[in-house]
């Protein structure tokens, strides 16, 4: 099994396996390797199979590089800093969805105009929240500011 | 379940990395004790067996993949994916509730 048990993530992504069941192109090698296995000559078909190509099946290599990969990506996530995640508030008692408003830590209403919803470099592509309006009956809803509470400067209040 | 809770029969993540095993081929060194389970286990002696793989739990552990091993790995990958997606808040545009955890915000529903 030409397998490399290292592993390079993150600094590449680590390649694919494709472990795959044996076949008849290669049953004389498996044979001759479980032959030599049957007759308790373990060392002699580790060294075997190790220099063997293309050959799959459950040798230390194989689970050393699941482990080893494992290790990597675990590593590298603990390394990350958290990221701050913003407070959300939704009543949805008495706001319906889309009708977004952002408070500032000074308590000002942000300009909605500046806020898009999936903004794109291209302008025709991006919404404007003034581009919203709520109905309820055939009636269109008026926004209005309700604070929510515990507000600070992470809050979005949706 | 709390998708916020970790797995933890046989992984320690976030709190601990995976213990690896170095695993190794079983070579002469150890052929007699693997020699002598598998006579026993050929003889349906399968306590006597799982007996001495007790008693060389350190040894065998480099050359043997069980349940144990599998389970550990699939919790190791559970973990590590619950971890990464809390770095990271998901805003959901859903009409059925989707798969949060908790920092995560669903706009949707009836």
């Amino acid at each position: 099994m030409s397998c490399n048990p290292l592993s390079y993530y993150p600094n590449k992504i680590d390649e694919m396996i494709f472990f795959q069941d044996n076949n008849l192109e290669n049953i004389e090698i498996i044979n001759h390797y479980n032959h030599l296995i049957a007759h308790g000559k373990y060392s002699e078909a580790s060294d075997y199979i190790r220099r063997q190509e293309n050959i799959y099946g459950f040798f230390a290599d194989f689970f050393n590089l699941i482990e080893n990969r494992i290790y990597n990506l675990q590593e590298y996530l603990l390394q990350r800093s958290p990221k701050e995640q913003p407070f959300i508030y939704y009543d949805k008692r008495e706001y319906p969805p889309l009708d977004i408003v952002v408070f500032s830590d000074t308590d000002e209403m942000e300009n909605l105009s500046d806020i898009r919803l999936f903004y794109s470099d291209n302008e025709t592509d991006s919404k404007n929240l003034d581009l919203f309006h709520i109905f309820i009956n055939d009636e269109e809803l008026e926004k209005e500011e309700v604070e929510p509470p515990d507000i600070n400067e992470n809050t979005i209040w949706i | 379940m709390n998708m916020t809770e970790y797995e933890n029969e046989f992984s320690r993540f976030p709190t601990q990395k995976i213990t690896k095993h170095n695993f190794k081929n079983i070579d002469d060194d150890i052929a007699p004790l693997i020699n002598k389970i598998n006579s026993l286990r050929t003889q349906g002696l399968l306590e006597e067996a799982a007996s001495i793989i007790q008693e060389n739990k350190d040894t065998l552990s480099q050359c043997i993949v069980d349940a144990i091993t599998f389970r550990t790995w699939e919790e190791e990958i559970y973990n590590a994916q619950k971890y990464a997606k809390q770095q990271q808040q998901s805003i959901y545009f859903e009409p059925q509730e989707p798969d949060c955890i908790q920092g995560d915000v669903w706009i949707g529903g009836d």
